[in-house]
């Protein structure tokens, strides 16, 4: 989960927590401390509610022993009342029907896509957070952010095991 | 003040922190509590029998998809 938090570490200093790191048949979960969204420097005053679940698995590749992969994901931008401006998820498991990722989009687009789930690949924190900086004003904290960024998303790439 | 900035940044990294079981049912139950106005434990009772299912990823009810990927806290 370390490269998560360097991910986030890109757009602010909150920290994440977890809820474990041993082996387990049952994910994991991980999320701003308090479970609260974090503020963003950006002047429309988004903030960012990162939900993530990842079981830990034992491997046997050149990789190492252990295999952590991510099991469900919320990455969702929120404006200054809470309210959504865009949320990526991924739940293939527990009780919701729609397994798939998807995007959650506003309401007041020419259509009400406010409770379609719109499909989506499976999306990295790397790229929420790019759209987030180059697309909604979020001040990065690094001046090499894309640089940076792009290496992390390529180990994340790299590792992944679909998608 | 880039500098600083980058600096201040960099000691975040690798830095997650991992609760305690009593830890996370606290953080769960405050989380409960303060969005939905129930304790933790009757959101995962309710939630285990289903009553949230239709409207589990409501974008008129966001908070229920948060509290069900904060469930491994609070288990």
């Amino acid at each position: 989960v370390k490269p998560l938090q360097q991910a986030v570490s890109f757009v602010t200093r909150d920290v994440l927590i977890a809820s474990g790191r041993e082996p387990s048949a049952e994910p994991h979960g991980l999320t701003f401390r308090g479970g609260r969204p974090s503020r963003l420097r950006c002047d429309r005053k988004l903030s960012l509610r990162f939900d993530h679940q990842y079981t830990i698995t034992e491997a046997l590749g050149e990789l190492g022993r252990w295999k952590v992969s991510t099991a469900e994901y919320i990455y969702e931008l929120l404006d200054e009342d809470a309210r959504r401006v865009i949320a990526y998820h991924w739940h293939p498991v527990g009780r919701s029907a729609a397994t798939w990722p998807h995007v959650h989009l506003p309401k007041g687009t020419p259509f009400d896509l406010a409770q379609a789930h719109a499909p989506t690949g499976r999306i990295s924190i790397e790229a929420v957070l790019r759209f987030a900086i180059q697309d909604l004003g979020v001040e990065p904290l690094r001046r090499n952010w894309r640089e940076a960024m792009a290496k992390s998303e390529q180990l994340f790439l790299r590792q992944r095991s679909w998608g | 003040v880039a500098k600083g900035i980058d600096r201040k940044a960099a000691r975040a990294d690798g830095q997650v922190q991992y609760l305690s079981r009593e830890e996370g049912r606290a953080l769960f139950d405050r989380q409960a509590r303060e969005l939905m106005n129930m304790s933790g434990e009757e959101f995962l009772r309710r939630y285990d029998a289903g009553e949230f299912d239709d409207i589990l990823d409501d974008s008129d009810h966001p908070h229920l998809m948060h509290l069900a990927m904060l469930i491994p806290f609070g288990r």
